[in-house]
């Protein structure tokens, strides 16, 4: 099932959620903190290389968009679970509801989104298309959301 | 040809809907200008000068006439009752009006059309040979891996946010009719010592503000791994490719930055964790898909009874058209017929309602019901018998559409330019009537033999005129129009970029600038060698100083500009 974080509400979150965007970690100090069960935030101006090794103990990795016409997301995305990476995948920022669906299948299972956002429009957005062409790969199987 | 299963039917009933959707949240301002762009993009609408153009996709230029005949009526219904071919093989509409879009996208969805990602930075639709199947110097029918790729492409969850529009040619013949070398990624189908079907893979090229003939990454990419390995490329791209300059943004600037065995590296490093796994070709959906263009139901026919259809008609006008228009086939007494678009009085590529239904009508009757649209902006009727060539050509001269000028100066490939286009620099449309206008004498026309004439309106280079034997640019000074030639650019066998003459021209003077360039091909040819071809024997001098030197015609004043 897909994850729905509200930007406005945590608050309200049951407590699976407790890893909020909030306190994810950005990429340098992540490294510096030695932690490898924190919570990791990353953008697109994170390189590949600079990306932990291991992923397995990550519970949660923030993906913050700019923009969302930057598309590099998803391939980060499918990147990261074809790389091992199990934990929930967040995205947050500026990504529209038009996107949901690629992101899931992109390897994204978890989205914080703005509390205008109606969950029933989420679902719909999220399942929009019955007909994919392309084939998922092994490591997406899991994470995928439908 | 391809047939829509009922899944491929259900996606794209879920496209119109979305779509529609879209526009209502757009309408009702739900969605901002800057969010609705580039969906709209994807759905192939761009706002234009005088209204949206709305583009079409014909997946590698091939439809049905079931399909053109709904083009037809959708541009009585909702347009001004004509189309444009475009040089990737899909028809423009020029006037939709926003509002009547997803009713148009509805009605193309009945017959199995659609305008998804036709615009927009994502995979484009795929192109390749327009006479795919019948060529005779064919060695692999590239249409069912273009069909592989039109579905692997489409709705790709990865790569509808590029950093640029990324477009796709294959072929699969020995002369290379796809520009293979002028695209983001060009694939030659190819045969390895064992016989077994492969890629080459050619990746940067692009025309455009950079132009750049792209470089071989690959010799043989085996066939069950090409989507793979497309997807590895794609996954570079998306991830390195610039986004802070959308004219530095198209793959060819990457490669070119990297350097192509630093690119190929990466790209193997991404295809290993793809290699057997995701989107490999089985045999069996190569055999299905293969299924869909297996070979027309073809009369036998003799050679010598062909032989006979045709020195039975002795019209000069019928032997011109044929040995101009028509070209062989693979199956005896058969041959492909190139319709052209570039009748003096109609813009090169354009298209009226009654033209799209007797070419429907005329592909019902002699072609077995289907079309191409070439690349270079004419239509072709891939399979008619021999003895139906001269019937054929009658009913096109009742459709003036019987011009006999394929492969010829006046067989131009232009852009719309700046009468519809709000990227163009100088109307090119005007330029290229005069040149019909002027170089209208066959006889001529066929001693010059075969020349590529391309103009675009502005450097985005939509008329690809760097390939152009002769190219002709738009430019704009100050505020007026102005047009720069080059010369010695070749699509094929090998693809190379045009040098520039010198400094642009007026438009009046264009045809002007025509002539002498031929007259010096004129002078300077030997027994039977093409323009192009002399071209690079003799290098840009002599045309230079006919056109610029002190013994150039002094009837024709040249308002060069520095």
């Amino acid at each position: 099932m897909a994850r729905i974080v509200r930007s406005q509400s945590h608050s309200t979150l049951p407590p699976e959620h407790a890893f909020a965007s909030a306190v994810a970690v950005p990429l340098a100090d992540w490294h510096a903190k030695g932690d490898t069960r924190l919570p990791l935030l990353l953008t697109v101006s994170d390189s590949a290389e600079a990306l932990p090794t291991d992923l397995s103990r990550i519970p949660l990795i923030v993906f913050e968009s700019a923009d969302f016409n930057d598309g590099r997301l998803f391939s980060i995305g499918r990147a990261l679970r074809q790389a091992g990476f199990s934990g929930e995948l967040r995205v947050s920022g500026d990504f529209l509801p038009d996107q949901l669906q690629y992101l899931s299948r992109c390897g994204f299972d978890s989205f914080e989104v703005p509390d205008t956002w109606a969950e029933s429009d989420i679902e719909q957005q999220l399942n929009w298309f019955s007909v994919t062409y392309q084939s998922t790969p092994a490591a997406l199987e899991g994470a995928r959301v439908e | 040809m391809y047939t829509y299963s009922a899944e491929d039917r259900q996606l794209l009933t879920e496209r119109v809907a979305q779509f529609r959707g879209q526009t209502d949240r757009f309408l009702s301002g739900e969605l901002s200008e800057e969010q609705f762009r580039p969906l709209r993009l994807q759905n192939g609408l761009y706002i234009q000068r005088q209204a949206p153009m709305l583009r079409i996709a014909i997946p590698y230029g091939l439809m049905s006439s079931t399909q053109l005949r709904r083009v037809a009526d959708i541009t009585r219904r909702y347009d001004r009752g004509y189309a444009h071919i475009s040089t990737r093989q899909n028809i423009q509409l020029n006037w939709p009006a926003l509002e009547h879009v997803p009713d148009i996208l509805r009605d193309l969805a009945e017959v199995d059309l659609h305008c998804i990602q036709t615009s927009g930075n994502c995979i484009r639709n795929t192109t390749t040979d327009a006479l795919a199947g019948v060529a005779v110097d064919e060695l692999i029918d590239p249409r069912p891996y273009c069909e592989l790729i039109r579905q692997w492409s489409t709705l790709h969850p990865e790569f509808a946010f590029l950093p640029r529009k990324f477009k796709i040619a294959v072929c699969g013949s020995d002369r290379d009719r796809a520009a293979i070398y002028s695209h983001d990624v060009g694939i030659a189908l190819v045969r390895n010592d064992d016989g077994e079907i492969g890629a080459k893979v050619i990746v940067g090229g692009g025309l455009g503000r950079t132009p750049i003939i792209g470089q071989e990454i690959e010799a043989f990419v085996p066939i069950a791994e090409l989507l793979n390995y497309l997807e590895s490329v794609l996954r570079v791209y998306n991830l390195l490719g610039r986004r802070d300059n959308k004219y530095k943004a198209r793959i060819k600037i990457l490669v070119k930055a990297m350097g192509v065995e630093a690119f190929r590296d990466a790209v193997h490093a991404e295809w290993s964790t793809l290699k057997g796994d995701g989107n490999l070709i089985t045999a069996q959906q190569l055999d299905a898909v293969s299924a869909h263009f297996s070979p027309m139901p073809y009369q036998e026919i003799s050679a010598e009874a062909a032989d006979a259809a045709l020195t039975a008609q002795t019209s000069p006008l019928f032997q011109r058209w044929l040995d101009t228009n028509t070209s062989a086939h693979q199956q005896c007494g058969y041959r492909a017929v190139t319709i052209s678009l570039k009748t003096p009085g109609q813009a090169p590529g354009d298209i009226t309602a009654e033209q799209m239904d007797a070419l429907a009508d005329l592909a019902d009757t002699f072609s077995f019901g289907e079309l191409r649209n070439t690349h270079e902006q004419n239509i072709v009727l891939a399979d008619v018998a021999i003895a139906s060539l001269y019937p054929l050509w009658q009913a096109l001269q009742r459709v003036n559409l019987a011009t006999a000028n394929i492969g010829h100066l006046t067989d131009m490939i232009t852009c719309p330019g700046g009468d519809f286009c709000s990227l163009a620099n100088a109307r090119s449309l005007p330029v290229a009537e005069a040149i019909a206008q002027r170089f209208d004498d066959l006889d001529y026309l066929y001693d010059l033999g075969p020349i590529e004439l391309n103009i675009s309106g502005c450097m985005n280079a939509c008329g690809h005129h760097h390939i152009g034997h002769i190219g002709i640019l738009g430019v704009d000074k100050k505020g007026e129009e102005f047009f720069q030639v080059s010369l010695g650019g070749s699509q094929s066998a090998p693809a190379r970029i045009g040098q520039i003459l010198g400094p642009s021209f007026k438009a009046e003077n264009i045809p002007g600038v025509i002539a002498d360039l031929l007259q010096v091909y004129l002078e300077q040819r030997q027994e039977g060698e093409r323009f192009i071809d002399t071209c690079h024997r003799i290098g840009i001098e002599p045309f230079k100083d006919s056109v610029y030197g002190p013994h150039r015609s002094q009837s024709k004043s040249l308002d060069a500009a520095a």
